[in-house]
């Protein structure tokens, strides 16, 4: 089953003011994540589950912009996930730059 | 009391080491008369593993997504990580006794497929061990406020869809 995936509006904001990515970085992320989460919501649901009701699953993401990595952990709500629809309801980002 | 499908994984896993130590003996063998039938038995037996193994994991996965948490859970975990491992060492054994046999004249048959299995197995053992990774870390959000938020925003619906999210940074770019 493939899903439709939505942002709430914070996490977006939260991204683009992430120092250090360009608007492009922040297209292929988004771009990166729509395709993978449509493709393997209820996979990473099963395995990377937050609550005991099954509602919510962490998704990570990484995005390298040598030196740097933007390590993403987002979560997805997938209360109507039965209609199709999963929502991207958080995100925060830490970052590492290797030497 | 554990379910069907950890009986069957362990079963799995312990008949995967035990065929992979025959299969290692054999090697060190290496009787020239035998080795190229059973280099060939067993690289059927470890590429048959890759099936069963995809069975036991969409099997897991579909539990999971019905009760996704608790100490079964992470039990059925490691007895399928276990299993995936055991099923990578069958295909090692298997690729070492090729080498014998080939050293003894034979032409090589189904490599590719060993090396693809090996990979798949490979893949699920990762799978497995992240997940577990995640039980593990019981990871907790920086701000756990802008969470319940998000969530409860998320759950009236006030979202944007996919489209408009990907063209937001793409209008700004330039």
């Amino acid at each position: 089953m493939a899903f439709f995936v939505e942002f709430v509006e914070n996490v977006l904001d939260y991204m683009s003011q992430i120092e250090g990515l360009t608007d492009e970085d922040r297209a292929t992320i988004v771009d990166g994540m729509i395709e993978e989460l449509s493709r393997d919501a209820d996979r990473f649901l099963a395995l990377y589950s937050l609550t005991h009701e099954s509602l919510c699953f962490r998704y990570e993401y990484a995005h390298v912009v040598q030196p740097t990595i933007f390590n993403f952990d987002f979560v997805v709500d997938t209360k109507d996930s039965a209609m199709g629809v999963v929502r991207v309801a958080y995100v925060e980002c830490r970052v590492e730059t290797s030497t | 009391m554990p379910t069907l499908l950890e009986d069957l994984v362990k079963e799995s896993s312990a008949s995967n080491r035990r065929f992979a130590d025959r299969v290692a003996e054999e090697a060190a063998q290496g009787n020239r008369g035998e080795v190229i039938q059973s280099a060939r038995q067993a690289a059927d037996r470890a590429i048959s593993r890759v099936p069963e193994a995809e069975d036991f994991w969409n099997e897991a996965l579909a539990a999971f997504r019905e009760e996704p948490t608790g100490a079964h859970v992470e039990s059925l975990l490691r007895l399928l990580l276990n299993s995936f491992e055991s099923s990578r060492q069958l295909v090692q054994s298997a690729r070492a006794l090729w080498e014998v046999a080939i050293d003894v004249g034979a032409s090589p048959e189904r490599l590719q497929q060993l090396e693809q299995a090996e990979r798949r197995f490979e893949e699920l053992a990762s799978e497995a061990k992240r997940a577990l990774e995640h039980r593990a870390a019981k990871w907790q959000p920086a701000d756990p406020t802008r969470l319940a938020q998000g969530l409860q925003t998320a759950r009236e619906g006030k979202t944007i869809k996919a489209d408009e999210a990907r063209s937001r940074f793409r209008q700004t770019k330039s």
